[in-house]
């Protein structure tokens, strides 16, 4: 159906009722970028969308994958080995859920987190650039952000 | 199924109560329907009696199904789907691109027919249609196709168009 066909019943609201596992199936046809333009809707677009991303696991909590990187350091404690990754966990989250654990974090435990590969690292510089800190005398903000 | 009942036919009857008479081997494409007749034993039977009534779909749109099914009963029936598979949306046929040009009114009840008389084919089609419409679209553009109301304060808007904009590095 083109626009124009859509743009005659414009004061038929779509997706008003429409059940929200259909509005899945929808999403299971849209490419990263459309899903995410898509789910800028409105509210329940936005819903399903977290709910998809979260049973697919590619949005994790921050306090999940703390306690998975818990786990995973214990058993690298356990059992050395020079070729684990403690960061393949990372494999599974989407980008901008980094934003998130950099949110989490104070100043140091980020620049830490940022240290482990170049990955996380590149993501702290950007995370940075969006959300400087402003370098301060006494408290007065000068407006020069800090980067490391 | 038997030759026997794919010969025959079974009638449906409409929220509306409009009685439709359908081929067996066209109906098929039903999965609720094949359930309900197997279930109640008379997929076999020479005549399958009363009309089956389909809530919750109207003449018009069980019209629009019915026709749905007399063009695609003899498919072949599709490989299973499974997620890892590549969701393509420009696979749509001819006959399904002018059989969908209809209004969102028609579109939204012809999915939710589908989803409801567990057509697949119909559904994913259908479907695919709502993708295509949604596809090179801003938000904003979205909203207006189909006619959403933006419920996010300003404040969340942005939020998310910063969360967005962060993945698409």
């Amino acid at each position: 159906m083109d626009d124009e066909a859509s743009s005659s019943t414009s004061q038929f609201g779509f997706f008003d009722r429409f059940p929200e596992i259909l509005i899945s199936k929808i999403f299971d046809y849209l490419d990263d970028s459309d899903a995410y333009n898509f789910s800028e809707t409105c509210h329940k677009i936005k819903k399903q969308f977290l709910a998809i991303q979260k049973s697919k696991k590619t949005m994790i909590s921050y306090g999940t994958w703390r306690l998975e990187v818990e786990n995973q350091n214990q058993i690298q404690n356990a059992n050395p080995n020079p070729n684990y990754n403690h960061f393949q966990f990372l494999d599974y989250c989407q980008t901008f859920w980094l934003v998130e654990v950099f949110s989490n974090l104070d100043p140091q435990d980020a620049q830490n987190f940022a240290m482990t590969c170049r990955n996380i690292r590149t993501h702290h510089i950007r995370f940075q650039r969006e959300n400087p800190i402003f370098m301060t005398i006494d408290g007065e903000n000068l407006g020069i952000p800090i980067f490391e | 199924m038997t030759d026997a009942a794919q010969e025959r036919s079974i009638k449906l009857l409409s929220s509306d109560n409009e009685t439709f008479q359908v081929p067996r081997n066209v109906i098929r494409l039903s999965n609720t329907i094949n359930t309900l007749l197997q279930d109640l034993g008379l997929d076999d039977e020479e005549d399958a009696g009363d009309a089956i009534p389909v809530q919750n779909v109207t003449s018009t749109i069980l019209k629009k199904v019915i026709a749905w099914c007399q063009h695609h009963h003899e498919d072949p029936v599709a490989a299973d789907d499974s997620d890892s598979r590549e969701k393509r949306t420009d696979d749509i046929s001819s006959w399904d691109v002018e059989f969908l040009k209809v209004d969102q009114g028609t579109l939204f009840e012809l999915i939710l027919a589908a989803n409801y008389l567990d057509i697949k084919g119909l559904l994913d089609v259908s479907c695919k249609t709502v993708a295509n419409m949604i596809k090179g679209k801003s938000p904003e553009e979205i909203r207006r196709t189909f006619n959403i109301k933006n419920d996010f304060t300003p404040e969340e808007e942005e939020q998310i168009r910063k969360e967005n904009a962060w993945c698409e590095d």
